[in-house]
């Protein structure tokens, strides 16, 4: 471009500048501390408004009150002085939204902090919204495969489904996330990862890893540090769920991980303490309930006649020391579809994922499992149930009459099967086969040592000779597949 | 301990309420309380509430530099608000034009905030 175009172009804009008196409505600052600065004025401001400071920080109008609003800063507020005049801006927060935010690590206002450059998107979506109503949903049915053995096989998710994974702390809550954000390559669901109060070095962690499998092509990160305040921590699951939501309007299936939403309460009840709202139950604030309920309602699946989008939303708990009748582990139980339970006794006997089957289900999810997976799902979760049941009496051993032995032997293969690397998810028709094979018996001679290798080496040989029986498994189960599969598993075993 | 500020609030308050005697009965409790030596800040205080509530009761007019009466009483006019006692400042940062705010609204015609935008349009 030569210079002339350049100051061509300027004449035009300056042109095209209107300048003249502007009139807006201000308040001035009373108090400012903890990121919460009291505003007196703004008489007409609305709940869940922008308000702009004089010295260029944003804030998010919370309580209206008689004679004052409290507020809550958006970012810095070291520079925020009493007196300083606070501007309205009549919008309700929102954040821009759109394609180009895939592949990118952004903040809870969408400013990218990824160092791969500004995203220029215009449309604008707001952070809180209604959640979609009655008429325009439908049941949940079409699967979301987590890649997870122990996961697809006995709680299954379907998209739509709103599963909460609980557990304590270094459970593995956030592998079972990834895993199921890595395994979605080429499934057409774009994945939303919100970290809330996490350290950046975990976050960072998690984006390599994604990186490095590929997933970032479909993911989006929404990284709320632990630094960054409570503020941004509280906003962050509604943000991501407002970029969710762009990608639902335009008929697509979405994946939202909210890591985690303990860390989102501890978070509000931080600026609900500051703003002097009465404190509760363990000092939560009386509408903690509906801090969450509101946010996983907007979890859907769609109809055909609202585009057919779905969102999915796996929010995460950390319990303490396996409590799960604790106040905000509960709330979020009765608002989601199901959980998954993770405990650290399974964990440190190194059954991984350290899913407790037992504690685990999936309300709404069966509906979604794909018909060879429902058909040797149900057999399998027999037979745990079964080994739970007689687990206390293995210890007993040649006491035990044949049949006792049989189902303790059997259980305990099947444990032994669902154990699974981190990073290693396994097709969903490969995991019927391997489930059907310890169904039927096929492993029960086997040592508890070679189910690994046996597992490893049935699946190569799979991937090798049996294409097509890996693509109908997908598609269908009848007497003519589950014949192919003997057959598959007798090859297998005879070589 | 109770903070200076909380007692600049509470002596305008009484102030306001034409409390008799209101002098004596302050000085009789900072010295009971041996507060004298927050008196300074008691006053920077007091002084800073005034200003405040000269300025919610009236029409502040922000300037560049000095303006003559006339003017004012143009501006006042102009904004219908003849009947407001005014408070001036000036603000060299403003560069020319005036910013006015009153009954929590502003009217700024300042040179600064159309500087500000011009800036926005050659950027965008």
């Amino acid at each position: 471009m030569s210079a002339n175009t350049t100051i061509e172009n300027l004449k035009k804009r300056i042109a095209g500048f209107q300048g003249g008196a502007e009139t807006y409505e201000y308040g001035t600052v009373m108090s400012v501390s903890d990121g919460i600065a009291k505003i007196s004025g703004l008489a007409k401001c609305q709940s869940s408004e922008m308000v702009s400071f004089e010295s260029g920080a944003m804030g998010l109008a919370l309580n209206l009150e008689e004679d004052s609003v409290g507020v809550i800063v958006l970012g810095d507020f070291s520079k925020i002085r009493e007196g300083e005049t606070v501007k309205r801006t009549n919008k309700i927060l929102s954040i821009p939204v759109g394609d180009k935010f895939i592949g990118r690590v952004v903040n809870p206002l969408g400013v990218p902090i990824d160092e791969a450059g500004a995203i220029k998107e215009d449309v604008i979506y707001p952070v809180e919204k209604i959640a979609s109503g009655v008429m325009t949903r439908e049941p949940v049915k079409t699967p979301v495969q987590t890649g997870i053995k122990s996961i697809d096989a006995m709680i299954p998710i379907g998209r739509g489904q709103r599963e909460l994974i609980i557990g304590d702390r270094q459970t593995g809550k956030t592998a079972i996330a990834i895993d199921t954000i890595i395994n979605q390559k080429g499934q057409n669901l774009i994945c939303i990862y919100v970290a809330i109060s996490q350290k950046q070095s975990k976050v960072a962690r998690i984006v390599s890893k994604l990186k490095e499998a590929g997933a970032m092509d479909y993911t989006i990160v929404v990284s709320a540090g632990s630094s960054d305040g409570p503020a941004f921590s509280y906003l962050a699951p509604y943000s991501g769920t407002a970029l969710g939501e762009y990608f639902l309007d335009k008929g697509k299936d979405v994946l939202m991980v909210y890591d985690d939403l303990s860390k989102h309460a501890v978070a509000y009840r931080e600026i609900s303490l500051l703003l002097r709202r009465p404190p509760g139950r363990e000092a939560y604030p009386g509408d903690v309930f509906y801090l969450h309920s509101r946010l996983l309602e907007r979890a859907c699946r769609l109809n055909k006649n609202y585009g057919g989008g779905s969102i999915t939303a796996l929010p995460i708990i950390e319990t303490q020391a396996g409590d799960l009748s604790a106040y905000i582990p509960t709330n979020v139980i009765s608002i989601t579809d199901g959980q998954i339970f993770l405990e650290t006794g399974l964990f440190n006997k190194g059954i991984r994922p350290a899913i407790n089957a037992g504690l685990s289900v999936s309300r709404v999810g069966g509906n979604a499992q794909i018909k060879s997976m429902k058909k040797v799902a149900g057999k399998m979760k027999l037979a745990m149930a079964q080994y739970r049941e007689l687990e206390t009496f293995a210890q007993f051993g040649s006491d035990l009459d044949a049949e006792t032995k049989k189902a303790i032997n059997r259980g305990q293969k099947v444990t032994e099967l669902m154990k699974q690397n981190q990073y290693a998810p396994i097709p969903v028709s490969k995991q019927v086969c391997s489930i059907y094979a310890v169904n039927e018996g096929y492993l029960d001679e086997l040592e508890i040592t070679e189910i690994k290798s046996w597992e490893e080496n049935f699946y190569a040989f799979l991937e090798r000779t049996k294409k097509t029986l890996l693509a109908d498994l997908l598609k269908d189960w009848n007497e003519k597949i589950e014949g192919e599969l003997k057959g598959a598993i007798k090859e297998f075993l005879g070589n | 301990m109770i903070k200076s500020k909380q007692l600049a609030k509470a002596i305008f308050e009484l102030a306001e309420e034409n409390t008799t005697n209101l002098d004596a009965k302050f000085f009789d409790f900072i010295d009971s309380r041996n507060l004298r030596a927050q008196l300074p800040s008691i006053l920077y205080h007091l002084e800073k509430i005034t200003e405040l509530e000269r300025e919610k009761k009236g029409i502040v007019i922000e300037t560049a530099h000095e303006i003559k009466h006339d003017t004012i009483k143009n501006i006042k006019t102009f904004l219908s608000a003849s009947e407001l006692p005014e408070v001036l400042k000036i603000k060299k940062e403003l560069v020319g034009g005036f910013r006015a705010k009153w009954q929590g609204a502003v009217y700024d015609s300042s040179i600064e905030t159309g500087l500000k935008k011009l800036e926005e349009i050659i950027i965008r």
